[in-house]
Formats: C-alpha cells, sequence, structure tokens
C-alpha cells in the first residue's frame, strides 16, 4: 500500500509542475487565472490539514489567511516608514508564522471545545477579527492597507512561482503527515476523541499543532496575496471564502492527499464556467452540490475512486 | 445628561435583548431536541424578514398580521426543510450536518439576491415615540418586545404543561429513553425543528419593524444568537431569554459609549470568555 | 499505605467519585496484584464503568488515589495513563470506523512507544497481534465493515497493541453466543499466557467470570461489598440480595 500512497504524492507532486510550466509559457490572463486556481488549493490543502484530518469544523479558517495578509501590509508599512525593506520571501514567511502564532494563542482555549462548540467558537473569533479590522484607524478600517511602492514588486509569472513553491510545500507536509504519528493521531480523534486519548494519543497536542500548521500555510497563501495585489483588505476575511475551500476538500475527498487538489481543480473549472453561464445563480447550484455531495459523497471523488480501485487491490491517498 | 443617556442606553438594550432572546430561542430549541446546530438561522431570520415585508407590502395589512403570517409560512418551511433534508442529519457527523446546513445558507442568501436585490428594506411603519425627559422609546421597539415576551412565554408554556411539551422535554433529555416510553421522536424532530424555524421567522419579521436588512445581513444575528444559546447554556430555552437581554445591553452600552460597529467584536469577546471560562459545563462529555 | 508493595500492579485507594449528588463510587478500594485476573461484578449501575474511568484518567475522584505499581497516576490524562501501560476496550465497541484493520491497531502501536520508535518494528508487532486475536484475513478492512464478534476482538488488538502492563476488559462477551465465548475464554487465557498481563474483566456472563477470574470483586451502588474467589463470592448472602434485589427492582 506504502508505494500507492507514493504514487499519489508523485501525481499531485507532477501536476503542479505542469501547471506551473504551463503558466509560465501562456499568456498573462491565463497566468493569473491559474495562480487563483494554486491559491484556492494552498488554501484548501490548509483546511484538510486540520479540519480534514481531525473532523473539527472550522468556519473561521479565513482569519489567518486575512492575517496573514495583514501582517504583509502592516510590516510594510512600518518598515518603510523607518526607511527599511525586506526580501519578499521573508514578508511571506513572516505572514505564515504569525498567523501560527495567532493559531497557537487561541488554539488553546477554543480547541478544547468540540463540535458545534468550535464551530461557533472559530466563527465568532473571525467576525471579532474582521470587525475590529474594519474599526481600526491604524489598519485601515473597511478601505484596507495599500503598500504600491513599499516593497518589490513582481510581475504574475515570478508570483506564480512563489506560490507554486507554497502549493509544493503543503502537498509534502500533507504528505508526511499522514505517514506518520500525528496523522494517524488526527484521524483516530477523527474517528472518536476518547477512544483516541485511550491509545495513548496526546489528543490536545495534535490538535493544536494540526491547527497551527494549517494556519501557517493559510498565511503563506495571504501573505502572497497581498504581494501581488499590493494591499490588504477586509474582505479577505469574508466567511463566505470558506465556501470555495470547503466545497474543494468535499468534491475532492476529505482528509486525503489528492482531494484539495483535484477538488480546487473541479471546483475553480466549475465556478468559472458556471459563472459565465448563470452569473446570479452559481452560488445557489454550489449550495445544492454541496449538500448533495454530502448526502451520497462524502468521502468525495478519491472516495469513489477507492472503491473502484479496492478490487484491484490499489488504493489512493 | 449623563443619566439619561445611560437610561436610554439601558431600556434600547433591554427591548433589543428580548428579540436576540427569541432568536436564539429558535436555535437552542432545535439543538436542545436533535443535537443539530442549524447553521442556516440567520439566512433564515433574514427570509423571515423578507417573507413579512412582502405580505405586508403586498396586501397592504396590518405590520403585526403580516408577521403572523410569516410565522405559520416559517412553520410550513420548516416541515418541509425536515423533509427535504434535515431528517437525514439527525444521525450524521457533526462535521457534514453543519455544512449540510452551510450549503442551505448559501442557497437562501443568494435566492434572496436574486430575488430581492441587495437593497436594505425595512417595513415602513412608523409607531408613536414615547417620551420621558430625555428618553424616548420608539414606539416600534415597545411592539416588538412585547411580541417576543408574549412568544418566549407561550412557548415556555408549551414546554411546561402540554402533553406535546412533555414530550420535547424528554426527548432533550435522552432520546433513546424518550423513544422507550413511547414517544414519537421522528414527530417531536420535525415539529421542534419546524417550530425553531418559526420562531426564527418571527424574529426575522419583528427585526424588520426597527431594523433595515438585506439578503446576506444574517451572519451578525446568526452570531448573537450562537453568543445568546451559549450563554444561556445550548439546549435551555429559559436561559435563552435572559442570556439575551445581557447580550441587548451590552450591544446597547457599546453602541452609546464606544461605537456600534464593534458591538459585535465584543459579543464575541464575550463568547470567547464564557467559553473560556466555563469549559466544564459546556464540554460534549460522553458517557 | 502497607499495601502499596511491589507485587500490587494497580491500587485504587479510598476512591470517591461524586455526580452531583450521587456517590457514583464510595470509599471504594481495590488491590490487583501482578499477574492476576481480577473479576469485577455489580449490577447495572453499581460503579464498574465509573471505575474504569476514574483509573483511565477520565474522571478524576473527589477523594482517594489511583496507583499504578506504585506511581500515583490520579491526576494524569489518560493518553499519560495508557503510554504507562494500561490498556482498555469498551462494552459499546468504539472502532476507528474509516480506518482499515491494521490502521486501527497501528494508533494505539504508534503512540506506545517512546519518540524514535521504528515504524517496521511496530507493523511487525501489530501483525502479530493480528494472528493472536484472530484478525489477520481483514487486516486491511475498513474497521466498519468488521461483525460484532471480530470487532470485539479488534477492541482487543487495539490495547494489546499498546504493549500494556494492566488491561481494563469492559463486557467483551456480551451478546455472543455461547461458542463465541468459549473462544473468547480460550483467547483471553492465550493472551495472559503470551504476554503476562494483568487483567481487570467486566462481565455480565457469569459462566465466564467465575472461569477465568482468580478474584472477584463485587461493586453495589458504589460500594464494595465483597471480595474473594469466586466460589466465596457466589456463596455470599450480601452478593446474592444486591444481585436478586436488582433483578426484582429492574
Amino acid at each position: 500500500m506504502r508505494g500507492i500512497g507514493f504514487n499519489s504524492l508523485t501525481m499531485s507532486l507532477g501536476f503542479l509542475i505542469l501547471i506551473g510550466i504551463y503558466g509560465m509559457v501562456a499568456d498573462t490572463a491565463t497566468t493569473s487565472y491559474l495562480h487563483a486556481m494554486v491559491e484556492l488549493m494552498i488554501l484548501a490543502y490548509s483546511l484538510n490539514l486540520f479540519t480534514g484530518l481531525s473532523g473539527y469544523a472550522n468556519f473561521g479558517h479565513v482569519v489567518f489567511y486575512g492575517l496573514g495578509a495583514y501582517t504583509v501590509s502592516v510590516s510594510a508599512v512600518g518598515l518603510s516608514s523607518m526607511g527599511m525593506s525586506l526580501p519578499t520571501p521573508v514578508y511571506v514567511l513572516g505572514a505564515g508564522v504569525f498567523a501560527a502564532i495567532f493559531a497557537l494563542v487561541i488554539g488553546f482555549p477554543i480547541l478544547r471545545l468540540r463540535g458545534d462548540y468550535f464551530a461557533i467558537a472559530t466563527l465568532g473569533i473571525n467576525e471579532a477579527v474582521r470587525v475590529t479590522i474594519c474599526n481600526t484607524k491604524e489598519l485601515g478600517e473597511g478601505r484596507g492597507i495599500y503598500i504600491l511602492g513599499l516593497v518589490p514588486s513582481y510581475d504574475i509569472k515570478m508570483l506564480y512561482i512563489q506560490l507554486l513553491l507554497v502549493a509544493f510545500a503543503v502537498v509534502v507536509t500533507t504528505h508526511i503527515v499522514l505517514k506518520t504519528k500525528l496523522g494517524y493521531g488526527l484521524r483516530a480523534i477523527r474517528a472518536d476523541e476518547d477512544v483516541a486519548e485511550i491509545m495513548g494519543v496526546n489528543t490536545s497536542k495534535y490538535k493544536i499543532m494540526a491547527y497551527a500548521l494549517g494556519a501557517f500555510f493559510a498565511g503563506l497563501a495571504g501573505g502572497v496575496v497581498t504581494l501581488q495585489f499590493a494591499c490588504s483588505f477586509p474582505e479577505y476575511l469574508f466567511i463566505g471564502r470558506s465556501v470555495d475551500m470547503f466545497s474543494a476538500i468535499i468534491i475532492g475527498g476529505i482528509g486525503t492527499l489528492l482531494g484539495p487538489l483535484i477538488g480546487s481543480v473541479i471546483f475553480w473549472i466549475v465556478k468559472d464556467a458556471l459563472l459565465i453561464q448563470f452569473p446570479y445563480f452559481h452560488l445557489i447550484i454550489f449550495g445544492v452540490a454541496l449538500i448533495v455531495l454530502i448526502l451520497f459523497f462524502p468521502r468525495g471523488i478519491v472516495g469513489l475512486a477507492n472503491r473502484v480501485l479496492a478490487k484491484r487491490g490499489k488504493v489512493l491517498e | 445628561m449623563a443619566f439619561e443617556l445611560l437610561a436610554q442606553t439601558i431600556i434600547n438594550g433591554l427591548f433589543i435583548g428580548f428579540l436576540f432572546g427569541l432568536a436564539g430561542m429558535g436555535l437552542t430549541l432545535i439543538f436542545g431536541i436533535m443535537r443539530i446546530l442549524n447553521f442556516a438561522h440567520g439566512a433564515i431570520i433574514m427570509l423571515g424578514a423578507y417573507t413579512a415585508f412582502w405580505i405586508f407590502i403586498l396586501y397592504s395589512i396590518n405590520p403585526l398580521v403580516a408577521i403572523l403570517i410569516g410565522t405559520v409560512a416559517g412553520l410550513i418551511f420548516g416541515v418541509v426543510l425536515y423533509m427535504i433534508l434535515v431528517n437525514r442529519l439527525v444521525r450524521a457527523p457533526a462535521l457534514a450536518s453543519l455544512l449540510a446546513l452551510f450549503g442551505v445558507s448559501m442557497i437562501l442568501e443568494n435566492s434572496m439576491l436574486n430575488l430581492w436585490s441587495p437593497n436594505p428594506r425595512s417595513i415602513p411603519v412608523d409607531y408613536p415615540t414615547i417620551s420621558y425627559g430625555l428618553v424616548t422609546i420608539s414606539g416600534s421597539r415597545v411592539l416588538v418586545s412585547i411580541v417576543a415576551i408574549a412568544a418566549s412565554v407561550l412557548l415556555l408554556a408549551t414546554l411546561k404543561w402540554t402533553r406535546f411539551g412533555r414530550m420535547i422535554r424528554a426527548t432533550v433529555q435522552d432520546s433513546r429513553a424518550a423513544t422507550l416510553m413511547g414517544v414519537d421522536v421522528n414527530k417531536v424532530y420535525a415539529l421542534g425543528f419546524s417550530i425553531g424555524i418559526a420562531l426564527a421567522f418571527l424574529a426575522g419579521g419583528l427585526l424588520a419593524l426597527i431594523y433595515p436588512f438585506e439578503p446576506f445581513g444574517g451572519l451578525q444575528y446568526a452570531l448573537y444568537s450562537f453568543v445568546v444559546v451559549v450563554l444561556g447554556t445550548l439546549g435551555n430555552p429559559a436561559g435563552c431569554l435572559f442570556a439575551g437581554l445581557i447580550i441587548g445591553l451590552i450591544h446597547s452600552i457599546t453602541g452609546s459609549y464606544w461605537t456600534l460597529n464593534m458591538s459585535p467584536a465584543v459579543a464575541y469577546l464575550i463568547l470567547v470568555l464564557t467559553f473560556l471560562l466555563r469549559p466544564g459545563g459546556i464540554m460534549a462529555g460522553r458517557e | 499505605m502497607s499495601r502499596m508493595n511491589r507485587e500490587s500492579m494497580l491500587v485504587v485507594d479510598n476512591v470517591t467519585k461524586r455526580f452531583g449528588g450521587l456517590r457514583a463510587l464510595n470509599k471504594v478500594n481495590v488491590e490487583v496484584k501482578r499477574g492476576e485476573i481480577l473479576g469485577l461484578i455489580g449490577p447495572n449501575g453499581s460503579g464498574k464503568t465509573t471505575l474504569f474511568n476514574v483509573i483511565m484518567g477520565f474522571y478524576h475522584p473527589e477523594e482517594g488515589r489511583v496507583l499504578l505499581q506504585g506511581e500515583d497516576i490520579t491526576d494524569l490524562k489518560p493518553h499519560q495513563i495508557a503510554r504507562r501501560g494500561v490498556g482498555r476496550t469498551f462494552q459499546i465497541v468504539r472502532p476507528f470506523g474509516d480506518m482499515t484493520v491494521l490502521e486501527n491497531i497501528l494508533v494505539s502501536g504508534l503512540f506506545s512507544v517512546p519518540r524514535g520508535g521504528e515504524h517496521r518494528k511496530i507493523e511487525d508487532r501489530c501483525h502479530e497481534i493480528l494472528k493472536i486475536t484472530n484478525l489477520t484475513e481483514r487486516i486491511n478492512d475498513p474497521a466498519d465493515e468488521l461483525s460484532i464478534a471480530e470487532k470485539r476482538r479488534l477492541e482487543i488488538a487495539r490495547a494489546l497493541a499498546l504493549d500494556p502492563q494492566l488491561l481494563l476488559l469492559d463486557e467483551t462477551m456480551a451478546g455472543l453466543t455461547h461458542a463465541e465465548v468459549d473462544q473468547a475464554l480460550q483467547m483471553i487465557s492465550g493472551i495472559r499466557k503470551e504476554f503476562g498481563l494483568t487483567m481487570i474483566v467486566v462481565e455480565h456472563v457469569m459462566r465466564a467470570i467465575m472461569s477465568i477470574s482468580d478474584r472477584i470483586v463485587v461493586l453495589s451502588e458504589g460500594r464494595k461489598i465483597a471480595e474473594g474467589t469466586p466460589k466465596e463470592v457466589s456463596e455470599n448472602e450480601q452478593v446474592l440480595t444486591a444481585y436478586l434485589g436488582h433483578r426484582k427492582g429492574s
């Protein structure tokens, strides 16, 4: 079974390389399109690391993305007022680290909550942060913070490469997590947290590790986006953004290695097509699709594929 | 002046608090009975507001009658939603039911957007205001509070004294034991869920009398309702009313002495503090 | 305490656990000697499961302590107690449904060893345990798809993969057929021989508990009302009343 797990990794990374090359040679519009798709992919993977594996519904995952974005804009503004600037990868890393630290701080109290209570708390924290940003002068209130000219500007292809590197990292991280104690522990927590504890899993520790890890990658994505548009908006923390990520991991297969990738690509293509066909109805169609998937195909495409492959003794991850 | 502001703040807070309590009751009733957190609660409150609004506009009848008709419509909507979807979620994992109801929320919000545009609306009625010195009380707020209190009392009395209420309470305590005692749990689920939805419609209709509303405006009220039910202990309708008043006061005090925009943030802060200080009481302990 | 000698695997020392006004356990003293099988019986609601939960660290008692090989484990968390060598099965089986049989066992295998344990070695040991519990054929099936008897065996296998010194078995035989009970009994004595385990066994199947226990402790309404060999206990007046009285009541 191990060898096939490795195949899932090769397939994911291979796909990223392919769209990487394609994005480099294609026109700018196509690169932007792929850029947005890869961004969704990273967010889906980061949500999958925590929610997919532990089963804890995190409806406030965008808070990490938003905080990552604001880390970059705030530090760029602050540094430039002192006449300094940093290389862009440092900004991006800083965004991930700040999001992860925030996750560690809030994770400590809220990860003691289970199921519905946890979901409520994540929503509450997300909204509290968003409302606070919207009402804080130093954070640009509802208008956002613009950093045009304060950081080295890159063209879309360079940013695309940076984003792909983050995507590579999150795929490999997911693979490693799935193969090690962390992954087994989280899947046990998802199945039955009390029993996991009795089987020796330090549930509090593993939950917070995954929570912070997911936050880190969401923060990185937020950092790259801020560099791309040279600004950060409170809209980055809009709860509705979670819809895309949740749809992506549910379509692809929750808690799997290939799922977020397959799900993001399908979601993105379908969304684009629907947006053109039914600009006003596409979210309604997605709502219906989400419900149908949850009720009838809870394990997504990877789960369906495995049902077929199982007869040949193979399995995807 | 300072005293008048305080008095005004407290009065406004209490009046809006009854409405928050009512909105929370619908949510907590459903949770208590079925252990399902209705994630579409906010969108359903907005749907209730639109329903009352359109009945009022199209038939130009008394707004209170329109709201009551809207509440009945909510009951029917609840039954339909239960039969199509919610009955399948009772035994599903928490994540699945949360996501499915999230999907319902998306469908409702975007349908409202398509049907009725993103423009804020409100039920345009002017009730006379009551003044006492510098303190003024808007008539519509008084009316809203009276209806909210009446509905809450009616619900609590139903739960306490009727046969149906006893069936609901038995199910809240232990659905398996209730089944053994001859309670038709499926019927209780269907009716309990529908009553919860009807209460959300009622809250939405009343809301439309005092605040403007729009398709995506539900999130804020859903979050207030979550805070109310958590403060009042999930699954306990009586606690909701009390918690609603507290949140109403906080909402109004933040508005008067800081800025109304920050009021949600303060409410969520209280939510997180509640979680922190009473983890034992609110953790889902099994066995 | 003088009873805390080296031969004790576990000492439950004067433990009281309250839920609201109810005393689920009332000054309970239980000692389990190294290598013995202690039967734990009592009517429903007598406190057996509560005692298991106290030993495992799910509940922290208001009074008294729990000592594992002389070490006070009263305030430890369940996973810490598990890693100190206490395994437990559940009366109502709770496998990790969407994981395969092997993965179910790997969880406790991976987490029982200190950091840096070798994956290969752990997997080998898990295969060994699957053989003993007769689950080898179902190794790659999702745990959801097992029969009830297989799920019960999986519970035991999972606890064994923790490499425990003390095993708490909670009604492993409830609902099994006569023949299946015999098989289970054989497996338990096989495990005892193979691993030299100490066990506490809760069981309603009297035939089973009388035949495998070295000693039996009887709980009723949170109190220990009798203790002794199976023969002594089965002749004890108080035990008979507790059981018969309860039967009449329910």
